[in-house]
């Protein structure tokens, strides 16, 4: 099946005016198939990190969401160890209004947690004030460790 | 006269379809009947008409509903067993084609300034050879002999009282459905100031054809090109998917793609008419189906092969026969039928190791299944969207966020 202008217009736009901090290279074999690294944010336990994902966009894309997965091991309350992401937008919340811009800033947004005026992340900064020190510990030694 | 034709339309044609048997029933009707009078006709004077998701109580007006345009009906026996849902369709849907040439309507701007922003009808007959809806020729009424007048021209508001409601499809003298979520993409201005001429799910530019128009607050907020709203709408329905479907009193519609804003008024399910008979027939299967999530006395057939859904007048014990397929079973266990009290625990004979697996909403007690993923579930039940925790079974909270998330619970876990 041939690629719908949209993804091809998609992949443009991602090259010409990427997002700051996140490059997404697609797959030379297969275009719905992207190489994501995104740069951890500044001031979060992630600086300095460079956090290689997958995102892949599925054959009912823009009507189902793009799949995405971490790579890179991340100590992050909202990414598992197989690096499954929990984000609304990539399961119910998804629109086909949405595109992989969208996404990839949430995904850099949830790394940036906790922010108070996100109500996911609202979860995560009460988990974070739990263990705080601990927590934050940690989250900074895996990234010297697996994202440096 | 040339432009205008005369036509007397005081009855409408219903055909009726009776799931009992497949026959087909054509009726005529009044077309200002009122629900009552419909079942009256149909011979089924205490069943429930159901529209879009809602109910219609019996003295409702057919023509305060959707302006004498296209109905479809499920229609509701009364609670009892052995019966049959059946579907109504009243009167035969009728569509326009051809565009309105664009420097006319320019004229019709310039020396009508109240012309209404121009309505897109389609017409049953047109719909067949291609789907490109064209605007909407108003229907007007002769103040002398009440007949209906035809004009080839769209008309100033000034001139032809409410046109919205009243037009005819000039090919066919038939009545149009209006729809009121098309309209050419320069006539509308963007909440925020988007472009009206960029579709919001492919990203193309249109030009020429109607758009699909959401609207926000009452003004317009995001567009779609037709090939996409139809591919939006089609995985919608399928997908029950909330929250592109949302449901308030007027039933079951598609929310804007975008910022999931209901259409409200300007919404009616004959769009989907423009897509072919098989997703309209999908919507009111689907927002019947809604209907019935909310009635408490509602069966599914335990059979596997059927699983259709009726009304009962009580779920208390006895024998229930299918009113689809026939099939008896016993009220308390869902087994076959079988002779004298019965003491088993009820049963479904689906899968028992899948039911075994599966866990409730703690809110509609709509049963799912994980297939993967965390442990933060969303309810997918019809406009349920309860957040809730697969490992406790409560609703979703901070200590399912700090000790549930990410648990394995190998037992309920379907690869």
């Amino acid at each position: 099946m041939a690629l719908p202008r949209r993804i091809i217009k998609e992949t443009q736009k991602l090259q010409s005016e990427p997002v700051s901090g996140i490059t997404a290279t697609p797959d030379e074999s297969n275009a719905r198939y992207f190489k994501i690294v995104v740069v951890g944010p500044q001031d979060s336990p992630y600086e300095n990190g460079n956090f290689n994902l997958e995102l892949f966009l599925p054959e009912e894309y823009p009507m189902a969401p793009p799949k995405v997965r971490f790579m890179t091991k991340i100590y992050h309350p909202n990414i598992d160890k197989l690096g499954r992401i929990c984000l609304d937008i990539l399961k119910d919340k998804w629109s086909p209004a949405l595109q992989i811009r969208t996404v990839l800033l949430s995904i850099q947004a949830l790394l940036s947690a906790p922010n108070p005026d996100d109500p996911l992340a609202n979860d995560v900064a009460q988990l974070w004030k739990q263990n705080e020190a601990q927590a934050i510990r940690t989250a900074k030694e895996w990234t010297a460790q697996y994202a440096a | 006269m040339d432009e205008e034709r005369k036509l007397v339309r005081e009855r409408v044609l219903c055909s009726l379809l009776k799931k009992e048997n497949g026959k087909r029933i054509d009726l005529e009707i009044e077309r200002n009947c009122s629900v009552k009078d419909i079942l009256d006709l149909c011979q089924a004077p205490d069943s429930r008409l159901i529209l879009t998701g809602v109910e219609l109580t019996p003295t409702t007006v057919l023509s305060d509903l959707f302006s004498l345009e296209h109905f479809e009906f499920i229609l509701f026996p009364p609670e009892s067993r052995g019966h049959i849902l059946s579907t109504v369709k009243l009167p035969c849907p009728v569509l326009i084609f051809k565009y309105l040439n664009s420097i006319v309507f320019g004229k019709s701007v310039e020396h009508h300034p109240h012309f209404p922003e121009i309505n897109f009808a389609i017409c049953k007959e047109c719909v067949k050879t291609t789907r490109s809806p064209t605007p909407a020729y108003p229907k007007i009424t002769c103040s002398q002999c009440q007949s209906y007048l035809i004009s080839s021209k769209p008309r100033c508001s000034c001139e032809v009282p409410n046109p919205s409601k009243n037009s005819i499809c000039t090919e066919h003298d038939r009545d149009q459905i209006i729809i009121p979520q098309l309209r050419l993409p320069e006539n509308i201005r963007l909440q925020g100031g988007g472009s009206s001429n960029l579709c919001c799910i492919c990203f193309d530019e249109i030009r020429l054809e109607p758009v699909v128009v959401f609207q926000k607050s009452g003004l317009p907020c995001h567009v779609t090109c037709l090939p996409c709203y139809e591919r939006y709408a089609e995985h919608s329905i399928k997908e029950r998917k909330s929250p592109a479907l949302s449901f308030n009193s007027s039933g079951v519609m598609l929310a804007c793609p975008a910022c999931h804003s209901v259409p409200d008024k300007t919404w009616k399910p004959q769009i989907l008419r423009l897509f072919g008979d098989e997703i309209y027939d999908l919507y009111g299967t689907m927002s019947t189906e809604f209907f019935l999530s909310k009635q408490e006395n509602r069966l599914f057939c335990p059979k596997q092969s059927c699983g259709s859904v009726f009304l009962v007048e009580t779920k208390e014990g006895g024998i229930i026969t299918c009113p689809v397929c026939y099939y008896q079973f016993c009220a308390n266990c869902n087994e076959e039928a079988h002779q004298g009290e019965c003491s088993n625990a009820p049963s479904n004979d689906n899968s028992k190791s899948l039911i075994a697996k599966m866990k409730k909403c703690p809110d509609c007690q709509t049963p799912a299944e994980k297939i993967s993923g965390c442990n933060h579930m969303t309810c997918q039940a019809p406009f349920c969207d309860t957040e809730w925790c697969w490992i406790c079974c409560r609703v979703w909270s901070l200590q399912c966020q700090l000790e549930h998330w990410g648990l394995h619970d190998p037992g309920t876990e379907i690869d």
